[in-house]
C-alpha cells in the first residue's frame, strides 16, 4: 500500500514535508504500519517553457533531422535541431532551454549541442523527457487555450512528493487508504482528521434518472449487504488533470481516463472500491444483485472468461450480469471514450465471500484486496458524495437524480467491555482508566465508563478487527507504545525442566559421529519419488499433493536417497572424499496416527572415496567395508550400545557385503556397501559405504548407565600364533575359538596378518594372531601361559584342522 | 693480534654452522680449542708481545675461549638431540586427520537450546506432518486465511500437511500438560516457496511458549532481550513492533539492533539499524480456550524465530540454499 505525503496532507493538518519523513517512518512503523520503502518524487521543470513552432527547414546533412525555429517569449526566436516526427508550424510544444534539468534525462542540466554540424541551443520535448509518461511517439502538444509561448511549465507540472510503501497486516483493512493512514497518524499526533474541500456536484433539475436497485435476500446476507448507485450525465471522458494523474502514478496506479481515475482515486483515498458503468449498457435501467449460478460464466473487464460458482456475487441489469461484485467489472459495461452517462456503484461486499470468490476465480484486484479485509460500510454515502464531486470536477458531470442506497439489514455490532485491570495484567503496565480511555478515543473508539475499572466500548465502523476485549488491549498497547512496556528481569524461579532423554541421546549421536570425523549434512525432507522407487519400490511413502516440483513430490521414507543425492552432488563437484552423516526424520504412512504418518529419527552415515588421499609418501587408502564396520562399531560403543549381534544383511539397496545390527531381538540398523548396479544406475561407479541406524531403537537398546571397566595392573604376556586353515573358515570363528579355549586369561586377540600364496597349500589361508594374556591379580609367567597357549593350538587343530606355521 | 682473534672467531662459527655430525665437531675442537688449536697458538705467541700488553691480551683470549666453548657445547648438545631422526623436507604437506563438523544450523540450534535451557525452558518436539487442526484451527487461524491456500502451504495426499510453523507444538504440549509451562520447540517447517537466495521450501524455526499465572508482555520483552543479548552480545537492544498473527494478541515483530553496525546503519540492515528477527505476542485467548486452559486464570507469551536467519547473520551466509546443498566445501568450514 503506497501513500503519498502530499495526499496525506489533504486529510491531516500537519503540513508534513520531507523533513518529517524519518520521524513518520519510525512512528508509523512502531504503530504497526511497517514502512517498507520510501521513495522521493521530484520533477523540477525550471527552464522548460512553452514554445511555438514557426519555421521548419531540412537539416543540411541528415534526412531524419529538421531545423526548427521556435518563438518562446523572447525577441529572438531560437533555432534548434529536432528529430521528432509530426512537427508542424504553429503547434505549441515544451522547450527545454539550456541548463534545464529533465527528469527523463537523469536531471542533468541541458547543454549546448552540435548535431551533425548544426548547433542546437535547446530541446523540444515529449512526455518522456518531462517524466510525465511513456509516450515517445512525438512531441507533447500543449493546448493553445491554456498555453502561450514563454509560459513556464513548472507551475503546472512541477511535482515534489514522498511516497511511503506500507506493509498492512491482514487484520487492518482500515489502513488500506490514505484516510486510514491519516487516521492512525491523527491518533498518534493528537490532531483531528480533516476532509478535503470539494464542491458538491451540480445536480440536474427535477427528478433525474429513475434508478431501481435490489439485492436478493440470500445475497444480502452473505454477499452484498449494501449497494448504492448514483447516475451522472454530461460526462466527458478524457485525460485526467495532471495533479490527479500524478498522485495515482505516485502510488503505483496507471492513469486511464478521468472517469476510471476518479473511481481509483477515491478508492485509494477512502479505502472504498467503486465502479463506474456506462449507463447505455445497463438494460432496463435497473441493478439486481444476486449470487451466481453454479457453473455460470462471465467475461470480466480484462477479457477473460471466468467460471463462477454459487458463492460469487453478480451485479446484473434487468437482463444480464454486468459485474463480478467486488472483484471486477464486466467487459460488456465498461467506460468507453464516448460514454456520456454513467452509473457510479458504491457497495459493500462480504469479506469472506470476496476472499474465497477472488481465490476461486484466480483473480485478485485492488478492489477485492480491500473488500476481503472489509470496508467501512457506514461510509457509503460520504464516499459516494466525494466521488460525485470529483467526477463533476474532472469530467464536468452532473448528478442525474438522487443516490439510491439499498441496505436490507442495518449493521449492528454489540458493544464490548474492557476491564482496565485486564489491560495491565496482559501488558505488564500500570495504566489508569483515564489513560486507557484516552488511548482508545484517540482511535475514535467510543468509550463509556460503566463502573470503576470497566468501560463499555464501541468500535468504529471501519475497525472490523475489534471484536473482543483482547483486541482492545492490543489497541491500548499500540497507542501507549510497545516501547513503554517495561522489560521484566525474568526473576521468576525457573520451572523444573521437562526432560527430553531421547533428544539428548540424538544430540549425543550427532556429537559422536562428528568426533569420528564426519560432516553433518541437512537435506530436504521432500525427495524425488522416482528415486524412492528405485531404491526400494516396496516401501510405501507419502505424496505431496501440491509439490513445488515433481522432484520434490515425495516425503522421504529413508534418509538414504537424500544421502546418495548429496554424495552425487559432491562427487560432481570434485569433492571426492566424503565422510557425511545426517540425523533427521523418515516419514512412513501410518493410518494409526492422527497425522497419517509415523516419523522415525534415523542416522545415516556415508563413506566414499579415500580414507587417505594419495600423498607424497605414495600412500593412498580407499574406503572399504572394514572402514564402515569399524566406524559403526566405534559409534555404537560411544552410544553405550554393546549388546548387539551382527547378522548377514541384504536388501535392494545394500550389497551382500553388508551386516545388520541386531539388538534386543530387533534390527536397529545395517551397514555395508551399497549395491553397485544400483549406484551405477543412480550415477556413480564409486563404491558407497553406508550405515543406517534407527535412533529410537538404538536409544531403547542402549544401556542407560555407563560403568567403568577395571583393568589389570599387572604385566601381560604376548604370544603370536600363525594358523593355516581352509579358506572357508572365518577369522571371527578362529578368534572366538582362541578366546574360548584360552579362557579368562585371554585379554585381547588381534589379527595382524593374512596370507595366501607360496608355502601355503592351495585353498588354504594363513592367519596370524597376537594373543595377549593377562591376569587381574598377578604377573603371569611364561610357564603359566604355556599350557593355555598349547590348549588354544590343540583346540584350533581339532575344530578347524588347522596347523601351525 | 686482535685481527687474528676476530679471524679465529669467524672461522669457528662458519665451520660450526656447517658441522652436521660429531666427527666434524671433533675436528673443529681440535682446530680451534684443542691443545694444538688456534687459541693455544695465540697463548703461545703472547710471549712475543710487550709485557705490559700481555695481561690485556690474555684476558681477551680467555674471554673468546669461554665464548667459543659455550657455543660449541650448545651445538654439540643440539646435534646430540637430533640424533636418530631422518632429515625431512619440513615444507612437505602434513597428513590431514579426519575432522568432522556439525551442520551450521545444528550448531545454531544447539546454541539457542542452550540459552533457553538456562532460562528454564524445556525442549519439546512435535510431528512435521500435521493435521490442519493443529497447524491452523487450534491456532485461531480463520478458514479464509491466505496461509491455508496451496500456493502457501504444502499438503499431502492423505489430507494432512507439512507444518508451516513450529507453533502446533504449543497445542500438542498444552493438550498433554497443564500450565505452568515453559517450552521451546526447534524443528523443521515447510512452505510452498521456490528456493532462491532468501527463500527455502524447508527451513528451521524455534517456537517458544511460556504460560503461567501473571505472565505479561513485559515478561516476553525481558525473555527475548536476555536471549538476544546472550546470542549477539550484551549491548544488543531489541524493539517490538505491533503486528498481526492469528495465534497471538497483542502481536509483535521483534527487531534487534544490527550486530554489524551496532544500530548505526549499514548495508546489512539497509541503513535502518534494526534487523527483523521473528514474531511474538501474548497467547490469544481463543488458543487457550481450544486446549481447555482458562485465559482468565493463565496468560502466556509465544514467539517464533528462524534458525537460518540467525545462522546467516552469525556466519555471514548470504544465500539460504547453501544450508541445504550440502557442498563439502561449505560444510567443512564449520
Amino acid at each position: 500500500m503506497k501513500v503519498s505525503l502530499n495526499w496525506l496532507n489533504d486529510f491531516i493538518d500537519l503540513s508534513l514535508d520531507e523533513s518529517d519523513v524519518d520521524e513518520l517512518v519510525h512512528q508509523l512503523t512502531m504503530l504497526g504500519l511497517e514502512v517498507e520503502q520510501v521513495e522521493r518524487i521530484e520533477r523540477d521543470l525550471k527552464g522548460v517553457v512553452c514554445a511555438r513552432v514557426d519555421r521548419i527547414e531540412a537539416h543540411p546533412k541528415a534526412d531524419k533531422l529538421q531545423l526548427v525555429s521556435v518563438e518562446y517569449g523572447l525577441e529572438e526566436p531560437l533555432r534548434l535541431v529536432c528529430g521528432a516526427p509530426g512537427v508542424r508550424t504553429g503547434m505549441l510544444v515544451p522547450l527545454a532551454t539550456l541548463g534545464a534539468r529533465l527528469p527523463g534525462l537523469d536531471n542533468r542540466p541541458l547543454k549546448k549541442a552540435r548535431i551533425r554540424g548544426v548547433e542546437s541551443c535547446g530541446m523540444l520535448l515529449s512526455e518522456v523527457e518531462l517524466g510525465l509518461g511513456d509516450d515517445h511517439s512525438g512531441l507533447l502538444e500543449l493546448d493553445p487555450g491554456r498555453w502561450k509561448p514563454g509560459d513556464s511549465l513548472a507551475e503546472e507540472f512541477d511535482c515534489r512528493d514522498v511516497v511511503f510503501e506500507f506493509e498492512v497486516t491482514l487484520n487492518r483493512g482500515d489502513a488500506l487508504s490514505i484516510m486510514g493512514i491519516a487516521r492512525e497518524l491523527a491518533a498518534l499526533r493528537g490532531v483531528e482528521l480533516k476532509r478535503p474541500a470539494a464542491i458538491p456536484a451540480e445536480a440536474v433539475e427535477g427528478p433525474g434518472h429513475q434508478l431501481k436497485i435490489s439485492i436478493e435476500d440470500d445475497c444480502a446476507e452473505g454477499g452484498c449487504p449494501r449497494y448504492a448507485g448514483q447516475v451522472m450525465d454530461r460526462v466527458r471522458v478524457g485525460p485526467s488533470p495532471r495533479w490527479m494523474a500524478d498522485r495515482l502514478e505516485a502510488v503505483g496506479l496507471r492513469s486511464i481516463n478521468n472517469v476510471v481515475d476518479v473511481t481509483n482515486y477515491v478508492m485509494w483515498e477512502t479505502g472504498h472500491p467503486l465502479h463506474a458503468f456506462d449507463l447505455r449498457q445497463l438494460h432496463g435501467g435497473e441493478i439486481r444483485v444476486r449470487f451466481a449460478a453454479e457453473g455460470e460464466r462471465f467475461v470480466t473487464l480484462d477479457g477473460e472468461e471466468r467460471l463462477l460458482n454459487a458463492e460469487h456475487t453478480l451485479i446484473c441489469d434487468a437482463e444480464r450480469a454486468v459485474a463480478l461484485g467486488g472483484i471486477m467489472g464486466g467487459l460488456n459495461s465498461g467506460i468507453e471514450d464516448d460514454t456520456s452517462e454513467i452509473l457510479l456503484e458504491c457497495a459493500a461486499f462480504d469479506p469472506v465471500n470476496i476472499r474465497m470468490g477472488a481465490r476461486r476465480a484466480g483473480l485478485a484486484s485492488d478492489s477485492s484486496r480491500r473488500f476481503e479485509r472489509g470496508v467501512d460500510m457506514e461510509n457509503v454515502p460520504e464516499v459516494m458524495e466525494r466521488t460525485a464531486a470529483l467526477m463533476a470536477l474532472v469530467s464536468g458531470a452532473r448528478a442525474a437524480g438522487e443516490v439510491v442506497d439499498v441496505q436490507p439489514r442495518p449493521l449492528s455490532r454489540p458493544p464490548l467491555r474492557l476491564r482496565c485491570a485486564r489491560v495491565n495484567a496482559v501488558l505488564g503496565l500500570e495504566l489508569d482508566q483515564a489513560t486507557v480511555q484516552r488511548h482508545l478515543e484517540s482511535l475514535k473508539i467510543g468509550c463509556r465508563p460503566i463502573e470503576e475499572g470497566l468501560l463499555e466500548v464501541r468500535a468504529p465502523s471501519w475497525r472490523f478487527d475489534l471484536e473482543r476485549e483482547i483486541d482492545l488491549i492490543e489497541e491500548v498497547a499500540r497507542v501507549e507504545g510497545y516501547e513503554q512496556i517495561g522489560v521484566a528481569d525474568n526473576a521468576r524461579v525457573p520451572l523444573a525442566p521437562h526432560l527430553d532423554p531421547f533428544g539428548e541421546f540424538r544430540d549425543l549421536a550427532k556429537r559422536k559421529v562428528q568426533e569420528l570425523g564426519c560432516h553433518q549434512v541437512s537435506s530436504y525432507s521432500m525427495v524425488d519419488p522416482r528415486l524412492l522407487e528405485k531404491i526400494d519400490p516396496d516401501r510405501p511413502w507419502l505424496k505431496v499433493r501440491n509439490p513445488l516440483s515433481e522432484d520434490l513430490a515425495a516425503l522421504r521414507n529413508s534418509l538414504l536417497p537424500s544421502m546418495i543425492q548429496t554424495a552425487l552432488y559432491n562427487l560432481n563437484r570434485r569433492n571426492d572424499d566424503l565422510r557425511l552423516f545426517e540425523i533427521d526424520r523418515e516419514f512412513h504412512p501410518d493410518p494409526e496416527s492422527d497425522t497419517g504418518c509415523r516419523e522415525d529419527q534415523h542416522l545415516v552415515l556415508l563413506l566414499c572415496g579415500r580414507r587417505r588421499p594419495a600423498g607424497w609418501d605414495g600412500v593412498e587408502i580407499a574406503y572399504n567395508f572394514f572402514d564402515i564396520k569399524e566406524l559403526s562399531r566405534s559409534l555404537l560403543q560411544s552410544l553405550n550400545l554393546d549388546n548387539y549381534e551382527l547378522l548377514p544383511y541384504l536388501d535392494r539397496a545394500y550389497s551382500a557385503n553388508s551386516l545388520a545390527v541386531q539388538a534386543g531381538g530387533k534390527r536397529i540398523g545395517q551397514f555395508g556397501q551399497l549395491d553397485p548396479p544400483l549406484c551405477e544406475d543412480l550415477g556413480t561407479t564409486e563404491p558407497l559405504f553406508v550405515l543406517d541406524l534407527d535412533l529410537q531403537a538404538a536409544y531403547q537398546a542402549a544401556r542407560k548407565d555407563r560403568r567403568y571397566q577395571p583393568f589389570s595392573r599387572y604385566p601381560s604376556v604376548y604370544r603370536d600364533l600363525s594358523v593355516v586353515t581352509g579358506e572357508a573358515v572365518k577369522a571371527g570363528e578362529l578368534e572366538e575359538t582362541i578366546r574360548r579355549a584360552g579362557g579368562e586369561l585371554v585379554n585381547e586377540v588381534r589379527l595382524f596378518d593374512l596370507y595366501r600364496g607360496a608355502g601355503i597349500p592351495e585353498g588354504c589361508l594363513s592367519r596370524s594372531f597376537k594373543v595377549c594374556f593377562t591376569a587381574d591379580d598377578r604377573s603371569l609367567s611364561e610357564a603359566e601361559v604355556e599350557p593355555v597357549f598349547r590348549k588354544i593350538i590343540a583346540e584350533l587343530e581339532r575344530v578347524f584342522k588347522a596347523r601351525l606355521r | 693480534m686482535k685481527e687474528r682473534l676476530e679471524q679465529i672467531r669467524q672461522e669457528f662459527y662458519d665451520s660450526l654452522e656447517r658441522a652436521g655430525d660429531q666427527e666434524a665437531l671433533t675436528a673443529i675442537w681440535q682446530r680451534v680449542l684443542g691443545r694444538k688449536g688456534g687459541l693455544q697458538d695465540l697463548f703461545r705467541q703472547m710471549k712475543n708481545l710487550d709485557p705490559a700488553e700481555r695481561p690485556r691480551f690474555g684476558a681477551l683470549i680467555n674471554d673468546l675461549k669461554q665464548e667459543l666453548e659455550t657455543s660449541f657445547k650448545e651445538r654439540q648438545e643440539n646435534l646430540r638431540r637430533g640424533r636418530g631422526v631422518d632429515e625431512l623436507d619440513l615444507s612437505l604437506p602434513g597428513v590431514p586427520p579426519h575432522r568432522g563438523s556439525l551442520h551450521p544450523l545444528e550448531q545454531v540450534r544447539q546454541r539457542i537450546v542452550e540459552i533457553f535451557s538456562r532460562m528454564g525452558f524445556s525442549v519439546e518436539d512435535g510431528p512435521e506432518v500435521e493435521t490442519t487442526y493443529y497447524n491452523f484451527d487450534a491456532l485461531n487461524t480463520p478458514f479464509w486465511h491466505p496461509a491455508r491456500v496451496e500456493t502457501d502451504s504444502l499438503y499431502l495426499e492423505n489430507g494432512c500437511m507439512l507444518r508451516t510453523e513450529t507453533s502446533p507444538v504449543q497445542i500438542r504440549v498444552m493438550e498433554r500438560r497443564r500450565p505452568p509451562l515453559r517450552i521451546i520447540a526447534p524443528g523443521r517447517v515447510y512452505r510452498n516457496d521456490k528456493p532462491d537466495a532468501s527463500h527455502s521450501p524447508m527451513f528451521m524455526q524455534v517456537e517458544g511458549l511460556y504460560v503461567d499465572r501473571g505472565v505479561t508482555f513485559a515478561d516476553l520483552k525481558g525473555t527475548l532481550l536476555q536471549f538476544y543479548r546472550r546470542l549477539y552480545g550484551e549491548d544488543t537492544q531489541i524493539r517490538f513492533r505491533p503486528h498481526y498473527f492469528p495465534f497471538t494478541e497483542p502481536s509483535a515483530e521483534v527487531d534487534v539492533t544490527c550486530m554489524f553496525c551496532h544500530g548505526k546503519g549499514c548495508r546489512v540492515c539497509k541503513n535502518g539499524g534494526w534487523l527483523e528477527m521473528g514474531g511474538s505476542g501474548m497467547v490469544d485467548p481463543n488458543v487457550f480456550e481450544g486446549v481447555g486452559v482458562d485465559p482468565e486464570e493463565f496468560t502466556g507469551f509465544a514467539f517464533g524465530l528462524g534458525i537460518e536467519r540467525i545462522a546467516m547473520l552469525l556466519f555471514g551466509v548470504d544465500d539460504i540454499r547453501l544450508f541445504y546443498e550440502n557442498d563439502l566445501r561449505f560444510l567443512r568450514q564449520f
